[in-house]
């Protein structure tokens, strides 16, 4: 595993943080044992194998992929909310995967995290200023007036009023719910949100109120967000870097303005086309590539490059190697072979490659 | 449902031949502890062979309920269809008996819902599923309706389809069930197909593959598909004319282009802006956003509904001009909109 990070001078990384960056994770790796069947005992299933992610202060890395590609569980190891069977996280230089008890609770109110669904992650009998302070009362030792006032600030932070206060769940909507779950996660000064899904519940309106929230709240405290999305468009507009996973790994990263007009891995590509585009001239005129199948089983990964099942460039060599992350032109890695065999691509992007047309035509070329 | 008060003496200009679904001033109301609620109002659109219609809007906006109601769908209790009229090449579904609507449902007009698993029963296997439907409408043997479910099976791109159709729902990926909704709703070849939200769930990949099905459906099979959707990407690559709900109501209609490039109302056009459009955070500070949110049922504003969240309103948007309802107008080019200062504003589409 290369040290892709630190290989590649990304705009915007290394600018804010005084020491090294707010996130460092080398080498991330989540197996689950799954129960398969009565008797044939448990099957391992590599979630996420081998992950570097680098986050500076004030920086957003955004975290993309399909359902089960290991984008939540990476983020959820980063936490600690699962634990990593393997690899190296530090949050501000502090290394915290080993931390039990005390330490692991003093380390927890640097790093939050802001679900998908506000719904299910407010307590529906709790009052709001209950809700927002109740890491307060775990983490903090305050008298009753510094409690009160500091839950006021956090409540007039996420633009809501203090008479929301005294009120429940249930009387908000979802993106003031939203707001209220943001207003809870940055109650103790953390140094990393991890947003996942956060804003993909949201009508249109609303989710771009919270969006732009998050980006005031970020430049205001300075906070480093690994925001796992699968909304792409969303993921252009408030990231400086984004990272594809695939299968639990990196298929490829970079600068956001890079990956998405030079995509170096054909995943990256085949995901940019796939997203439709709000203007009926340009959505109609542009082509979409319409990737076969579904995501291999992850128990059972192909072998070699693990994207070749579906892959329109697939090459020989992809079927038996895995190929090794490749520095991108513009900064960041691509995990291809498209980069060292056949075109020799050599850090370009897959959009100059020449895609072989697909056999078969039409419909069936779903699967 | 029960009988519609209005428009039972509907007259008016006689709908042309390939009008296949005409829907006129729906009403639908639901039960809540403050008595009857109006959920959608004033909803009038039509649809053609071939055509595909987007129902937009956002949660909450009545594009679901009026979907429902296009298939006798509204439950009742707690719902009604409370006024309007709903004909199917002609044929009043509003007030219709269970048993009739029965023949129809699934045979001339089907529905593909967003979540695969809540519609296929995970007791049986896929394939008995739609040999089921098949033979609920078509005095078949077994064999034959097993044979029509392999053969929609295969036609929407299950691969080896005649051993999928021995499977169960749990033994296919999220994108497969899909799919075998869709077949299912297909196999009595339907005239209109109405799909509620049918990517939302699914990941980009797998809404293309569902996206790429649905327009050879329209264009091999010449159906008439209603899509109702929040997401006006998915609108913009597969809907000829769209029909925008707000609040209950139809605020916009109009072809394609027209909306995306020349909205007509100030709801449409803010909704497009606040498309994130692929543009960087390096190019574009704040992304647009429309303050506030969308009123509930019960409470929708007297007057235009959006005026509160709209930059454009004045005095004269707070208040009605039928009752406390804002009438569409009729632009021109066949486009409505239900705003009051049509005729004083500039709106941007998007470009």
């Amino acid at each position: 595993m290369s040290d892709w990070t630190h290989s590649t001078p990304d705009p915007g990384a290394g600018a804010g943080g005084a020491g090294g960056p707010t996130l460092d994770a080398r080498d991330l790796r989540v197996t689950f044992q799954l129960k398969r069947g009565m008797f044939r005992g448990r099957v391992p299933l590599h979630a996420v194998r081998s992950v570097d992610l680098e986050i500076d202060a004030g920086e957003t890395l955004g975290l993309v992929g399909e359902s089960g590609s290991g984008k939540s569980t990476a983020g959820r190891a980063i936490l600690r909310l699962l634990e990593p069977d393997e690899g190296s996280i530090r949050i501000d230089g502090q290394e915290i995967t080993g931390l039990k008890g005390n330490e692991l609770r003093r380390v927890r109110r640097k790093m939050q995290m802001v679900f998908q669904d506000p719904y299910s992650s407010l307590d529906p009998s709790m009052m709001i200023a209950e809700s927002i302070g109740e890491p307060l009362d775990v983490h903090e030792d305050l008298t009753a007036s510094q409690r009160r006032e500091r839950v006021g600030e956090l409540i007039e932070l996420v633009k809501l009023s203090r008479g929301h206060l005294s009120r429940y769940p249930y009387e908000f909507s979802g993106g003031q719910r939203q707001r209220v779950a943001l207003a809870r996660a940055i109650a103790l000064n953390p140094r990393l949100l991890v947003l996942d899904e956060a804003v993909s519940a949201l009508d249109v309106s609303t989710q771009n109120q919270v969006i732009n929230l998050l980006e005031e709240i970020q430049q205001e405290f300075d906070m480093a967000y690994l925001f796992i999305a699968h909304d792409l468009s969303v993921v252009r507009h408030i990231s400086q870097r984004v990272a594809v996973m695939y299968l639990g790994q990196i298929a490829e990263h970079g600068p956001t303005e890079r990956l998405f007009e030079r995509p170096g891995h054909p995943y990256t590509e085949a995901l940019l086309s796939a997203v439709p585009l709000p203007d009926p001239d340009v959505q109609r005129s542009r082509e979409r590539i319409v990737l076969p199948g579904d995501i291999p089983d992850p128990t059972n990964p192909p072998t070699g490059c693990m994207f070749h099942t579906r892959c329109p460039y697939v090459m020989d060599v992809c079927k038996e190697v895995e190929p090794e992350p490749y520095p991108m032109q513009g900064g960041g890695v691509a995990r291809c072979h498209l980069h060292t065999d056949g075109p020799k691509l050599g850090g370009g992007s897959v959009r100059d490659a020449e895609r072989p047309t697909p056999s078969g035509a039409g419909i069936s070329t779903g699967f | 449902m029960t009988t519609p008060e209005a428009s039972t003496a509907q007259s008016g200009p006689v709908p042309p031949a390939d009008r296949l679904l005409d829907v006129e001033g729906l009403e639908i109301q639901f039960v809540t502890d403050l008595g009857w609620t109006t959920v959608v109002e004033d909803v009038s659109f039509s649809l053609s062979a071939g055509e595909t219609l987007g129902l937009v809007g956002e949660s909450g906006s009545g594009k679901t309920v009026t979907s429902l109601s296009l298939m006798g769908l509204i439950p009742s209790p707690p719902g009604r269809v409370s006024k309007g009229s709903i004909r199917l090449e002609g044929r009043e579904l509003v007030g219709m008996s269970q048993r009739k609507l029965n023949a129809i449902r699934g045979e001339e007009i089907a529905m593909i819902f967003q979540e695969p698993m809540t519609s296929l029963n995970p007791a049986f296997k896929v394939g008995d599923q739609i040999a089921e439907t098949y033979r609920r409408h078509r005095r078949v043997s077994r064999k034959e309706a097993a044979r029509q479910a392999v053969r929609v099976l295969d036609k929407v791109g299950i691969p080896n389809a005649e051993r999928r159709a021995r499977s169960y729902p749990h033994e296919f990926s999220g994108g497969m069930r899909q799919r075998a909704m869709i077949a299912m709703a297909l196999v009595c070849d339907p005239k209109v197909v109405v799909a509620d939200e049918p990517t939302t769930a699914l990941d980009v990949t797998i809404q293309a593959q569902v996206l790429e099905l649905m327009g050879w459906m329209r264009d091999e099979l010449d159906m008439a598909l209603i899509f109702v959707t929040h997401d006006l990407g998915v609108v913009a690559d597969i809907c000829d004319r769209v029909v925008v709900m707000y609040a209950g109501q139809i605020v916009e209609e109009a072809s394609i282009r027209d909306l995306y490039y020349q909205p007509q109302h100030p709801y449409s056009s803010a909704l497009l802006a606040a498309m994130p459009q692929q543009v960087s955070r390096t190019q574009s500070t704040e992304l647009a956003s429309i303050p506030g949110s969308p009123p509930a049922p019960g409470t929708f504003p007297v007057g235009c509904r959006f005026h509160p969240r709209c930059e454009y309103a004045r005095d004269k948007c707070t208040q009605g001009e039928i009752g406390d309802l804002i009438r569409l107008r009729e632009l021109s080019n066949g486009q409505t909109s239900r705003c009051v200062r049509v005729d004083e504003i500039e709106l941007q589409g998007a470009r």
